[in-house]
């Protein structure tokens, strides 16, 4: 128990914050079939809301609760501006996205610098969990983006906008003839999307180094959890995201921490050859 | 006689949930034969159809070709074994010319002379000489489905399966769209499905009804504007 | 109604010859090059070249079937670290080591591109699922790097890879800097010619017709994941060649001939150079690698800026390429008698 707890743990860790980059990519993926390639730099701007807040004297708390705010407004001025000219183009998508991607990122180093930025961990105790002495705030963590992918889940299941989602998702073209506004969809849930991967670099920063090239990491591992996990779903996200995550964080105890992570891309291009529509299929 | 059937189906039967699409479906063609399927939409025509080319698979009975099974054979190998299709919805290649259109519906290797020959014939065959250096996507409708068919015959198929080839056409252009099929029987067996009766009667030729998915009447296309049973089914309403 | 038809043939036909002909004399001013600017504009021209044919290789890929790889300098960075490690890992004579590892550089990358496609392509991976499974595998590949330091060198790269050897009088002789740029300058036209000569006629409408329609591909008889597999091996090893020869070139090799931004800039080469034209993205590629050393040199921060914002100008501003959006404003000018005026 004492070496297996904290394995566990640690792969919860990892797949807690993928499930929350994983949601809105799956969603926008779902519903508009849009790549977006800046998805992981939406972390990076909830990671830095997060330093700038707390250099003004601000709380975590607080952070949390501004930061997915800020990466919705910058998400919905995105979409409106540009991604929204492009939806029958997703080649051309994919690559305006990089190029937003691209300039993100260089902003944020030229404002900020290129040196990490300081952010400070809520909690700093540790806790017994059955025997074994665990950092409170991964637990904390775990938690919280639990709780987010349960609110996310019942919004999607239980309101009238996520009926609206899951009609587009389903088929678009009925959608439009049943009077759903899907451009309004679009933008809503594109935002939602850079929300929750706002939410997810708060969380994250305490535990990683806050450089403005933090997102492109997590970019390309929540683009197989929605591969693997399949397109579209709650369900196929938490799938992807424990195939992704447990699988690396496994792997990590045994062979070094790069090759894990190759190693996991690998596995997952070999499950998109024998189940391409993911493991839990929309 | 059974040595020289191209296609023959068995007992094909398919079905969707609780409808039953196609239902104990036993037709054969023989070499250069023209053969008709008719019916009124939803009679399980286009059913049909998507098991003879490949694209769906039957729940029973069988599908031979030659002799040969067709079960469990990829898409591009129905054309390399002479089964060639045109679909209801034109699909040429709407960003390449006429001509390159005809080109690339060869498979294989073929010298450049004997090429550029076989495209010049087919031009005249589908009518479309003056339109060789256009782009296939700027084409009228009637032409599009003209160049399509002669796509599928590029490869000189034994047989050239047609799902409703004059959707669409006006009366001149399915008049010649029946003249250009009654050509190609010199060379292939065709087998049209269509709801069109003018076309049809303007082939003249032997003739299934299908009706819920069976085959309910079949003979030359003159008996069966003459059936009582055809009537009251399918030509009485349509 | 006859005229119309033989008039865009005509000026499709008309429009390549120019763009080829402005490339044969780019060319030839390359070629020339060294005698008129300094050694080091040479070797950065140089260099330009052999990154314009992995924009090549990209170019027979995405320009031709359609198939976008976000992932391209793995293949690039596959033939340059091979060619590295086995010409200086083995103890071998430089004289026939050089030319080992162009060939290993070549075969590995191969292997690469059979063994990943194979499983995507066969898997019925295609569209944005294939984009983003390559740029996996541009990150896959930068980790691999890292990973294996003590064969790849890790962050500090591999010093001392011997240039191409050729016979003379005396013997086997190394190739001499001048000697490089032209063996170099050969290989890219060669090869680019090559390449143009084969999506020429009906290999190329074949290419066409797949990115059109794939499901009618395969109705005509065409083996089209066969066709795509092949496109998608050999652009690989057109990429492979450029790594290769560029490692032997410039002696050293880095992550940065492997990483995800030359991956990036691949994709801004063959934009600018206009999809699918073959020669467009050779000649851009020299051209934007030209300006980023004139933007670097103002600031270096600023580089990415600019890369970010010619992607977005590629998508909405010149989707054909700079040459073809350039036309169309000349053709707006002059409408009786541009190219393509009259249709």
């Amino acid at each position: 128990m004492t070496t297996i707890l904290p394995m566990f743990l640690n792969a919860m860790t990892l797949v807690s914050i993928l499930m929350l980059v994983g949601l809105g990519l799956a969603v926008i993926y779902g519903l508009m079939g849009v790549i977006n390639m800046s998805h992981g730099d939406f972390i990076t701007i909830g990671a830095f809301s997060l330093a700038l807040i707390q250099s003004f004297g601000g709380s975590f708390w607080l952070a949390l609760l501004l930061a997915p705010l800020i990466g919705a407004l910058i998400g919905f001025l995105i979409e409106r501006s540009i991604i929204q000219f492009l939806y029958k183009r997703p080649l051309a998508t994919i690559m305006a996205t990089w190029g937003l991607s691209l300039i993100m990122q260089q902003s944020l180093q030229l404002i900020f610098g290129a040196a990490p930025q300081r952010v400070y961990s809520p909690i700093t105790t540790s806790v017994e969990v059955l025997g074994v002495n665990y950092p409170a705030y991964r637990l904390v963590m775990i938690a919280m983006a639990i709780a987010i992918m349960v609110a996310a889940y019942l919004f999607i299941r239980k309101t009238r906008f996520g009926l609206d989602m899951r009609t587009v998702i389903q088929n678009p073209e009925m959608a439009d003839a049943l009077g759903i506004d899907t451009k309004r969809v679009f933008a809503i849930a594109f935002s939602i999307g850079a929300g929750l991967a706002a939410a997810a670099g708060v969380l994250l920063a305490p535990l990683t180094v806050v450089i403005a090239q933090m997102g492109i990491n997590y970019l390309a591992r929540s683009f197989f959890v929605v591969i693997v996990g399949g397109a579209g779903s709650v369900p196929g996200v938490v799938a992807g995201s424990a195939f992704v995550g447990g699988t690396e964080t496994l792997l990590n105890y045994a062979i070094p921490a790069t090759l894990a992570q190759a190693l996991v891309l690998v596995l997952a291009i070999i499950v998109v050859r024998f189940r391409p529509s993911g493991l839990v299929p929309g | 006689m059974s040595a020289v059937l191209l296609l023959e189906t068995r007992q094909l039967n398919k079905r969707f949930g609780g409808v039953v699409a196609v239902d104990d479906v036993s037709i054969s063609i023989r070499p250069l034969e023209v053969k008709c399927i008719i019916g009124a939409n939803g009679a399980g025509k286009s059913t049909l159809f998507n098991i003879l080319c490949g694209a769906l698979a039957a729940d029973s009975g069988s599908v031979n070709f030659e002799g040969r099974s067709l079960a469990g054979m990829k898409l591009h190998e129905f054309s390399r074994a002479g089964i060639a299709r045109k679909f209801q919805v034109p699909s040429v290649f709407e960003s390449l010319s006429v001509q390159q259109n005809l080109e690339t519906s060869i498979h294989g290797a073929i010298s450049k002379p004997d090429l550029a020959a076989r495209v010049d014939a087919m031009l005249n065959k589908v009518d479309l000489v003056g339109m060789r250096n256009q782009l296939a996507g700027n084409l009228a409708h009637g032409q599009k489905q003209w160049l399509e068919i002669g796509m599928a015959l590029m490869s000189d198929p034994k047989l050239l399966l047609l799902d409703e080839p004059t959707a669409g056409m006006t009366l001149d252009e399915t008049q010649r769209t029946a003249d250009l099929v009654h050509g190609l029987a010199r060379h292939a067996a065709v087998v049209a499905i269509e709801h069109d009766m003018s076309f049809v009667r303007a082939l003249g030729c032997h003739t299934y009804v299908m009706h819920q998915g069976a085959i309910i009447v079949e003979g030359d296309f003159v008996d069966i504007e003459r059936n009582d049973l055809v009537r009251d089914v399918y030509l009485g309403r349509a | 109604m006859s005229q119309i038809p033989s008039d865009t043939g005509s000026s499709t036909r008309s429009r390549s010859r120019v763009l080829v002909s402005l490339s044969l004399l780019f060319l030839l001013a390359m070629y020339i090059a060294p005698l008129y600017v300094g050694v080091y504009s040479a070797s950065l021209f140089r260099d330009a070249m052999l990154f314009g044919l992995m924009a090549l290789g990209l170019d027979y890929l995405w320009g031709k079937t359609g198939v976008l790889s976000f992932g391209h300098a793995t293949f690039f960075g596959a033939g340059a670290y091979g060619a590295a490690i086995i010409s200086t890992q083995f103890g071998m004579d430089p004289s026939y080591g050089a030319w080992l590892g162009l060939l290993g550089g070549i075969l590995f990358s191969c292997l690469i591109a059979f063994i990943v496609g194979y499983f995507l392509i066969f898997g019925g991976v295609r569209g944005s699922y294939f984009t983003i499974v390559t740029l996996a595998l541009g990150v896959i590949s930068v980790h691999v790097v890292l990973t294996f330091s003590e064969y790849t060198g890790g962050d500090a790269g591999l010093l001392g890879v011997p240039p191409l050897s050729f016979p003379t009088v005396d013997g086997f002789r190394p190739l001499s800097q001048l000697g490089q740029y032209w063996f170099v300058m050969t290989t890219v036209c060669a090869v680019t010619c090559g390449m143009w000569w084969l999506c020429s006629g009906r290999y190329g409408a074949l290419l066409k017709s797949i990115e059109d329609n794939e499901q009618r591909a395969q109705a005509l008889g065409h083996n089209t994941s066969l066709h795509l597999l092949i496109v998608f091996v050999g652009s690989a090893v057109i990429a492979a060649l450029g790594g290769a020869l560029y490692a032997s070139s410039v002696g050293v090799v880095a992550t940065d001939s492997v990483n995800l931004i030359l991956s990036t800039q691949a994709i801004i080469f063959v934009a600018i150079g206009g999809r699918g034209t073959l020669f467009g993205p050779v000649l851009a590629t020299v051209c934007v690698i030209w300006l980023e050393q004139e933007v670097s040199s103002i600031n270096v921060q600023l580089w990415p800026l600019f890369m970010g914002l010619l992607f977005i100008l590629a998508v909405f501003v010149f989707p054909d390429g700079v040459l073809k959006r350039a036309e169309a404003l000349f053709s707006m000018i002059r409408p009786v008698s541009g190219p393509g005026g009259r249709a």
